[in-house]
């Protein structure tokens, strides 16, 4: 034991020999990842509705062709021929067009529409009195998704016509009620008309709400935990420099002497998971002076968030230290081992949304992300903005941790336990 | 402080690395206050024989004591009466020697202090270099450092892999003079190589061929020790 807290003592000495190197390594990590957020950020508030309306209309090929053969001549048709057109979600996924029914039916043989619907005459009033005359829907015979995608549209029609039907057959009964039954022939006209421009005209009827895809934690605090999780995926390439020149064969002389391997992945952890806790306590204490000076870009985050953040960084700095030492006893070669960490977590950084939430990203590459390092990482920052707790996030964090520790420690004995390294000799 | 007094006995050693076979029924023996060479060509299962005598791995059969102690067996307990300088310094570069020192002499029997003013420490020239950071010290330098630190249980056997490798003759010169001392007090000498002017401090001498070793009388040397070595 004295000579692991020795070896612990020296493991601190030389980071702190490395500090300067460490510092300058550090500066420009938080430069590159804070350019990455503030560029992830920009994004996000510069992507509009009409961006995304633009990129829509941009992929016309990919609208559904459909066509409607109207046989009813009423004025409410008319109507709802025009409201139609104006929808703009039905404009973004169909191209409609009118035809005759000969000729729809001739377009869907030759495939140029994926659907035809034939509206037959006194569907509107039919609607209305009750005969319910229906309204034909043609697919082609190998119908695909589209099919799908119109029977949803068919079936919200449908929808609010019962919803139609249901509100004319109360002012019937009204009119009844008060014996001026007479009248409704020339209040249908009327009332068809009012009826559903107000349906159709969602604006007169839904409210308009904002909707972020960083959920209910405001963008700027999203991409501050993005940003500390990418931070702290790639601050162990900036440290395998001070951690590499070690020497490996230093491993077997101090097993032999009675240090075993844990103990020596973990008096080289230490010291890493206090490099995270450093540069943590720097952190909480530059938005500390922020917030009591009561600067602008603190204005969204409390002391308690601070410092909270702070306390994550704890077992973030323990899981990606300890991934770090086993990934150096797996790959030999430090270019191996750069390229590797670097790669690993761009990766789990894109997947778990910390460069563009996962709302908008492929689902197939949105779906790795709970299986990554930086999940447990990312919900641990985030719980401090959500109020939600993150003892569970914690724990996996703790038991993954100790996994690269005894994973690194069985690979250091694997490969030095064995064998001395060998001189490289002149040829 | 006189060291701890010891003797070796090797017998039928056996390592294969997967299907290689390496050392094949080894057999040595060295007595208290002996230097014993183990001659042989590149790759021919020198430093394995003095990694196993260390306890850093493991023989796949045979048997091995220093004493009474089974290396094989009581590899740390072994460990505390054998020294092992291998190969490649055992030296963290970034650190001054003072603080190499400090990793191995916080938990030895003997007052650093002690030694590096008139001891053992101070015959390898060590106290002249303390503050120097390892990675700044020639080859020579760093295997004296290497030796001392090996020196750290105060052993009664020093393992020494190809100590003279690379150096130039000053640096031989006063690691000869150690070894000597170091064999005055009672200490016994195991060194690996494969250049012959080794043999000059030695008492008796071994040739690693074809997995097993082979006795040789100290005083051959040329063409008569290389067809000795050869398969």
């Amino acid at each position: 034991m004295k000579r692991w807290r020795m070896l612990l003592l020296l493991e601190f000495k030389r980071y702190g020999k490395a500090l300067p190197g460490i510092v300058t390594a550090i500066l420009i990590l938080v430069f590159v990842v804070g350019a990455m957020a503030v560029s992830g950020q920009y994004l996000m508030q510069t992507m509009t509705v009409e961006d995304v309306q633009d990129l829509s209309q941009e992929s016309g090929e990919s609208k559904i062709s459909a066509a409607i053969a109207i046989q009813d001549k009423s004025r409410a048709v008319n109507f709802v021929k025009s409201m139609i057109k104006n929808i703009n979600s039905v404009d973004a996924l169909l191209n409609i067009q009118y035809v005759e029914e000969e000729e729809g039916l001739r377009l869907l043989e030759e495939q140029k529409i994926s659907v035809l619907m034939i509206v037959r005459e006194k569907t509107i009033s039919g609607i209305m009195n009750g005969e319910n005359v229906p309204i034909e829907v043609v697919f082609p015979d190998h119908s695909g998704y589209e099919a799908a995608i119109f029977k949803e549209f068919a079936d919200a029609a449908v929808r609010m016509l019962s919803v139609t039907q249901a509100a004319i057959y109360s002012i019937y009964d009204l009119y009844d009620e008060y014996d001026v039954y007479e009248y409704k022939d020339g209040a249908i006209e009327r009332m068809n008309v009012d009826y559903i421009k107000s349906v159709l005209g969602r604006e007169f009827i839904y409210q308009e709400e904002t909707v972020s895809a960083t959920g209910e934690i405001p963008m700027s605090l999203y991409y501050l935990c993005g940003s500390l999780v990418l931070f702290s995926l790639f601050l162990p390439i900036m440290l395998l420099f001070v951690g590499k020149s070690k020497k490996d064969n230093i491993s077997a002389m101090l097993f032999r002497s009675g240090t075993g391997h844990i103990k020596q992945v973990v008096a080289e952890l230490i010291p890493i998971v206090s490099v995270y806790l450093l540069i943590g306590v720097l952190f909480g204490g530059v938005c500390t002076v922020g917030k009591l000076t009561g600067a602008v870009w603190m204005k969204d985050i409390s002391l308690l968030q601070i410092w909270s953040l702070v306390v994550t960084i704890i077992p973030v700095g323990l899981l990606n230290g300890a991934y770090a030492l086993f990934v150096c006893r797996w790959i030999r070669s430090i270019f191996g081992q750069v390229m590797f960490l670097f790669l690993t977590g761009l990766f789990q950084g894109v997947v778990t949304g910390c460069l563009i939430p996962t709302l908008l990203l492929p689902k197939a590459l949105a779906a790795w992300g709970k299986f990554t390092l930086a999940d447990g990482m990312k919900k641990s920052f985030l719980s401090v903005f959500s109020g939600e707790t993150a003892v569970d996030e914690f724990c996996i964090m703790l038991l993954e941790s100790v996994i690269f520790i005894l994973a690194a420690a069985w690979m250091e004995r694997k490969t030095y336990g064995n064998r001395m390294p060998e001189r490289r000799r002149a040829k | 402080m006189e060291h701890k007094k010891a003797y070796i006995r090797v017998s039928q050693v056996e390592k294969r690395y997967g299907k290689k076979k390496v050392l094949s029924g080894v057999n040595m023996e060295a007595e208290k206050g002996q230097c014993v060479a183990i001659l042989g060509l590149n790759g021919s299962g020198k430093s394995t024989l003095l990694s196993i005598l260390a306890g850093v791995q493991k023989a796949n059969r045979g048997t091995a004591k220093i004493g009474d102690i089974d290396i094989l067996k009581q590899r740390k307990k072994a460990a505390e009466f054998i020294g092992y300088v291998p190969q490649e310094n055992p030296l963290i570069p970034d650190l001054t020697v003072k603080d190499n020192l400090k990793l191995w002499y916080c938990d030895s029997p003997l007052d650093i202090k002690k030694e590096l003013r008139e001891g053992f420490l101070s015959m390898l020239g060590i106290n002249e270099m303390l503050s120097i950071p390892v990675k700044k010290l020639s080859g020579g330098m760093k295997k004296r450092v290497s030796i001392g630190i090996s020196m750290w249980a105060n052993p009664g056997v020093l393992l020494l892999d190809e100590p003279e490798a690379a150096l130039d003759l000053v640096a031989k010169k006063k690691i000869r003079e150690y070894l000597r001392a170091y064999r005055e007090q009672g200490g016994t000498v195991i060194i690996a190589t494969h250049e012959e002017t080794q043999l000059d401090i030695c008492d008796k001498a071994y040739v690693m061929k074809s997995g097993t070793l082979h006795e040789i009388p100290t005083g051959i040397r040329g063409e008569q020790l290389l067809e000795e070595m050869e398969v």
